[in-house]
């Protein structure tokens, strides 16, 4: 793999010559404390840019309202405390109550979709088939979701990569001689350098993110962009939302004094499954079930390192390009936890956290990061009765808490990961292989792994366990009982809120969700297009 | 050098309820950082600073301070403060608790810390605290462990003057953007 040393001329969809940066307005150099919409989209990644597209296609006037910054490609530096700051929830620092599990998600105009690694899957046949089964989700079989994969995979240029760098050659090659299935990773790229910072905004507008597509496409069909402002609350009247109250956010991201209320006859909640939640909270949204927040998922993912004789430079080429998923059906689709082996990049500050510990030995494992690789195991939580992910709750001022009980069914999940990635590991011609794990050592063969690791704990704080997928909290279903949203996504309570992203699916989706999401949104914001055209006036 | 489970428990029940009593304690007084050398801070205190600085040549080891030299305390504490600025509410009053819980003379003691000052601790004394918060029965101080590690090495390998102790060569360089064809 040819490792590029320089970018030259990439012209930003968002310089200051462009007609729709006229449509971009930063909330806080906002006058007006007032505006108005035929459809407010609240949230611009995944889901609020694929709706923003096909309502503003459809002659819907849109309002966008998106809380991060509107950072673009003249912005992304391929340097991660930037890129953290700039894009991140959090900065990066994203966490659940106890501590247990960091959560990386984006913050800024494009959401998740400007930061992710680009892995492009079709939800799995088993979890729409378990949707329909346990929460009577009505239309989304696999043969009714089809069309929509094949649109979004047309619209996103989303194709297998075969420019696999040595990190993910690693998973190939242990896998080969395992005699373990596995498959090159479908990517939304269009003319990709094969740089290896999709974590950091891409510098090169190749990926297909939400920043570069959808949205551009949106602003010239109309649609305005509101950005650094956060929705405090849906204004709510006899069932129907009548508006929402924004605050405008600095360029240091703190809260200004500006308020801004914007009002529609109809409202998308395109949040994420983490703020979406808090917003209904915050706006007391009407739950007779007390459903809200509930069933959170994030697909858990724990870490292995292994150092090579040869180079491995993690830092460089598609971040994931070969994936595995033997061992994520294996027990069926309920039962013990199933999970799909992937790699990570190792770019230096990520890598600092995910090595744990300090001192000599964590200053010795940094030093040799140009021979290491890592693979990672993502973890399908909320297919058992043991696995019911997250609550999300309120702090003080109104901030989401995601409260993630770890449990002997997670931890028993986490454990024959482990062996099942230095197994490959091994395979491949790792010389020393180790878990992430506070007490985590190197072993030499996979023999004295498998004696060795008996020893290890495994609890809150001692495993690396991370999630870069927020799933669920307003779970879709005609099953009232636990269902928030129907089949349409419209909320069960509420006549004219539909909630368009991840937040709805009732379990995680046991692969990488963004085009789950895509496919799901482009459906239903389709069908709530024709209804609102059937429905006149608007 | 294997403690016994019962000294363990022991010291563990001792750990939780001085945790517990911290939580509830958020009454410090928490002096702004105003020392001529060290930069502005939002969120970090005087004793913040103290504490965290005594711990990254540790935590760091051979890497602190490397080429940043002088510049290092005044880079990583920077570095630190902008990144709690941005965490949620609930994430910043627990680092907020365990950084004065921390602050507090008795209470560093009966934790596990030194008895005195940061400033004036024994490397073996902080090496001690690292691996009683590590190694600990309790959830809360391996939390707190493993979130004083992240915030120092995060925000130490970000800095690219620091980047070649990882054996990272670094990106690609960019060129300013031509949008005019």
């Amino acid at each position: 793999m040819k490792i590029v040393s320089e970018i030259r001329g990439i012209s930003d969809p968002y310089s200051a010559e462009k007609a729709i940066v006229k449509q971009t307005i930063n909330a806080n150099q906002l006058e007006a404390d007032e505006m108005s919409a035929d459809v407010i989209i609240i949230g611009t990644g995944a889901g609020g840019g694929t709706s923003a597209e096909i309502l503003a296609q459809a002659g819907l006037k849109v309002l966008m309202i998106e809380e991060g910054p509107l950072k673009s490609t003249r912005d992304f530096k391929m340097d991660e405390q930037k890129a953290y700051a700039d894009l991140y929830q959090e900065n990066a620092g994203r966490g659940t109550k106890d501590g247990g599990i960091g959560i990386l998600q984006g913050r800024c105009v494009g959401g998740t979709t400007v930061i992710n690694w680009t892995s492009s899957f079709r939800t799995p046949s088993h979890t729409l088939d378990y949707w329909q089964k346990t929460f009577q989700v009505k239309g989304c079989s696999h043969s009714d979701m089809i069309p929509w994969f094949e649109q979004m995979e047309k619209r996103l240029n989303i194709t297998p990569w075969h420019g696999v760098n040595e990190n993910n050659t690693v998973l190939k090659e242990g896998c080969e001689k395992l005699n373990i299935p596995w498959k090159a990773i479908p990517r939304n790229v269009k003319g990709c350098w094969n740089l290896g910072y999709c974590g950091m905004g891409c510098p090169t507008n190749a990926k297909q993110s939400m920043l570069v597509t959808t949205i551009p496409d949106a602003l010239e069909h109309g649609a305005t962009l509101l950005y650094q402002a956060r929705v405090e609350r849906l204004l709510i009247k006899n069932n129907k939302v009548t508006g929402v109250e924004c605050i405008a956010f600095d360029d240091n991201k703190q809260k200004t004094s500006k308020k801004i209320i914007a009002k529609a006859p109809y409202i998308i909640l395109s949040a994420g499954a983490i703020n979406g939640p808090a917003l209904m909270l915050r706006s007391k949204a009407p739950d007779p079930n007390k459903r809200i927040g509930k069933r959170t998922f994030l697909h858990p993912t724990v870490f292995s390192f292994a150092q090579f004789d040869k180079e491995i430079s993690p830092f460089y080429g598609a971040p994931q390009s070969i994936y595995s998923d033997h061992f994520q059906w294996i027990n069926g689709t309920t039962g013990p936890l199933g999970y799909k082996l992937e790699v990570p990049p190792l770019h230096p500050a990520i890598s600092s956290i995910m090595l744990m510990g300090h001192g000599n030995s964590h200053v010795a494992d940094m030093a040799k990061l140009n021979h290491t690789h890592a693979m990672l195991a993502l973890l399908r939580d909320g297919f058992d009765d043991e696995s019911e992910g997250a609550n999300i709750t309120l702090s003080d001022n109104g901030s989401p808490i995601v409260d993630y009980p770890m449990n002997d069914y997670l931890f028993d999940g986490i454990k024959r990961a482990y062996l099942s990635m230095a197994e490959v590991q091994f395979a491949a011609g790792a010389k020393k292989v180790r878990p992430a794990h506070q007490h985590g050592q190197w072993f030499e063969s996979y023999g004295s792994f498998k004696k060795g690791f008996n020893d290890l704990e495994h609890k809150v704080s001692n495993n690396l366990v991370g999630s870069a997928h927020v799933m669920g909290g307003l779970a879709m279903g005609e099953n009232k009982e636990v269902c928030l949203v129907d089949s349409d996504c419209k909320y069960h309570y509420l006549d004219n809120l539909w909630v368009f992203d991840g937040s709805v699916f009732p379990t995680s989706i046991g692969t990488n969700p963004q085009l789950s999401i895509y496919a799901l949104v482009c459906k239903k914001a389709t069908k709530l297009v024709k209804e609102l055209h059937q429905k006149k006036p608007l | 050098m294997k403690t016994s489970r019962r000294y363990f428990f022991k010291v563990g029940l001792l750990g939780s309820a001085v945790l517990l009593a911290g939580s509830s304690l958020s009454a410090f007084t928490r002096v702004k950082s105003s020392k001529n050398n060290l930069p502005k801070l939002a969120f970090l205190s005087v004793s913040d600073t103290e504490l965290l600085l005594a711990l990254a040549p540790i935590v760091l080891k051979a890497n602190y301070p490397g080429s940043l030299e002088k510049e290092a305390e005044h880079r990583l504490l920077l570095a630190i403060d902008t990144q709690i600025l941005s965490l949620g509410e609930h994430s910043k009053k627990q680092l907020q608790q365990l950084f004065d819980l921390l602050g507090s003379p008795t209470l560093r003691y009966l934790a596990g810390g030194p008895s005195n000052d940061w400033t004036t601790a024994s490397t073996d004394k902080i090496e001690d605290f690292l691996d009683d918060w590590k190694n600990s029965l309790f959830a809360l101080k391996r939390t707190g462990y493993a979130a004083l590690c992240k915030l120092i090495t995060m925000n130490w390998y970000t800095q690219p003057e620091n980047y070649a102790q990882a054996s990272y060569p670094g990106p690609p360089k960019i060129y300013p953007p031509q949008d005019k064809p």
